[in-house]
């Protein structure tokens, strides 16, 4: 059975994402910002578009085929509304690639830097990595 | 007919009683903060966005905050506080943060909430300049004719009185208490703070605010820092601080962050 997961995982020595000019609004303390998570074929299962942070929920099955529940934030509506998302740019049944960079203690969280649909679009919530 | 002779002169009167303050607020460079009357009140209109953590001019971005390469005049008191702070960012950030606008949703108070990557704008008026923040979502006064009261109340956003000096709104605050945080990477500040806020247009798509700290209880000497802000031409977008949206972050989100690793 081909498995619908694909995992990259990068490395990124000296990430300066911490210092970016749009602060998650606890900080990144939490999240390994020294590697990028990229997950591909995730499909969205809800969208919470709200203060302090928006909620991102999708599902990704793992190497088993055992289906993952993650939690990403992202910035509060005022941010991403800076940066052309409003809160019907991403949808529930949504299939899409998701860049992030996980909770550090392995749990099912992150915090997310982009989404690319099937079609290439792209919805960044924070700057690429240099 | 005497009834009659009464109306009709009142009524005139009236209108040219009421003239003088038509006039004035109308015109702007009759404000009583700018005694010259050709003069003209510097242009501030626009959607402004600052940017995080800090207004250090030589650590903007709040790396060195606390150790011994901070050039900040804290008074012993003081530094201890900050060290003993859980900022969000700095090189003490931690995710569990203790900031008291992220944890109780305090008003985030001056200067600070010159820092959120949010816009704010002024309104400029000849008795009252008032900005209006998305952050919040807020807004403060700035009295332009009076001076501060003897003996103000302490309270979160202190009371604020201006001038403007040529192409510069000076903005004169006191009366704060110690609840808030300078900025986002902790610093303190005493309840006898009187901030000194110089806002000016350095050109038509940026502002600067410098800002001059003068604190004797918590610092060794005044001291100053900086913030450029550039234009957007978004509309606001609510960023409204909820208690009960907080809480609800930290049970979908912040507490499974804080769990210990799971055992393999």
């Amino acid at each position: 059975m081909k498995s619908k997961l694909l995992i990259s995982i990068f490395s990124i020595a000296g990430l300066l994402l911490v210092c970016g000019p749009a602060l998650a609004h606890h900080g990144n303390a939490g999240y390994d910002m020294q590697k990028m998570t990229v997950i591909n074929h995730v499909t969205i299962s809800a969208v919470e578009w709200t203060n302090p942070h928006c909620e991102i929920d999708f599902d990704a099955a793992d190497e088993k085929g055992n289906v993952q529940h993650w939690i990403v934030e992202a910035p509060p509506p005022s941010e991403l509304s800076s940066k052309n998302w409003t809160r019907k740019s991403l949808n529930p049944g949504a299939e899409v690639t998701v860049y992030f960079h996980a909770s550090k203690n392995g749990a099912l969280y992150g915090i997310i830097q982009k989404v690319i649909f099937a079609n290439g679009d792209i919805l960044r919530a924070y700057p690429d990595p240099k | 007919m005497g009834t009659k002779w009464i109306l009709s002169a009142v009524v005139p009167l009236a209108l040219l009683a009421s003239l003088p303050g038509i006039y004035a607020q109308t015109n702007l460079s009759r404000g009583t903060s700018d005694p010259s009357p050709n003069a003209t009140v510097p242009d501030l209109s626009g959607r402004w966005v600052g940017s995080p953590p800090s207004f250090s001019i030589t650590d903007p971005g709040g790396k060195k905050t606390g150790t011994a390469a901070d050039d900040t005049p804290y008074q012993p008191a003081t530094l201890a506080k900050l060290r003993a702070e859980k900022p969000e960012a700095g090189p003490n950030a931690t995710f569990d943060s203790d900031d008291p606008r992220i944890k109780y949703c305090d008003p985030i108070g001056l200067p600070r909430i010159f820092l959120v990557p949010n816009q704010f704008k002024f309104i400029q008026t000849p008795d009252f300049v008032y900005i209006i923040f998305e952050y919040g979502t807020t807004g403060l006064q700035i009295a332009m004719n009076r001076q501060h009261p003897a003996d103000p109340d302490p309270t979160w956003w202190g009371d604020s009185i201006g001038r403007y000096e040529g192409d510069t709104l000076v903005v004169d605050t006191i009366g704060f208490n110690d609840k808030t945080w300078l900025d986002h990477v902790g610093r303190p500040h005493s309840d006898e703070l009187h901030l000194i806020e110089r806002f000016r247009r350095i050109d038509q798509n940026h502002l600067q605010l410098d800002v001059t700290f003068d604190d004797p209880k918590a610092y060794t000497k005044t001291w100053t820092g900086r913030k450029i802000f550039s234009t957007t031409d978004r509309e606001f977008v609510e960023h409204s601080c909820s208690m009960s949206e907080n809480e609800h972050f930290k049970h979908r989100m912040l507490d499974g962050i804080l769990a210990p690793p799971k055992s393999k």
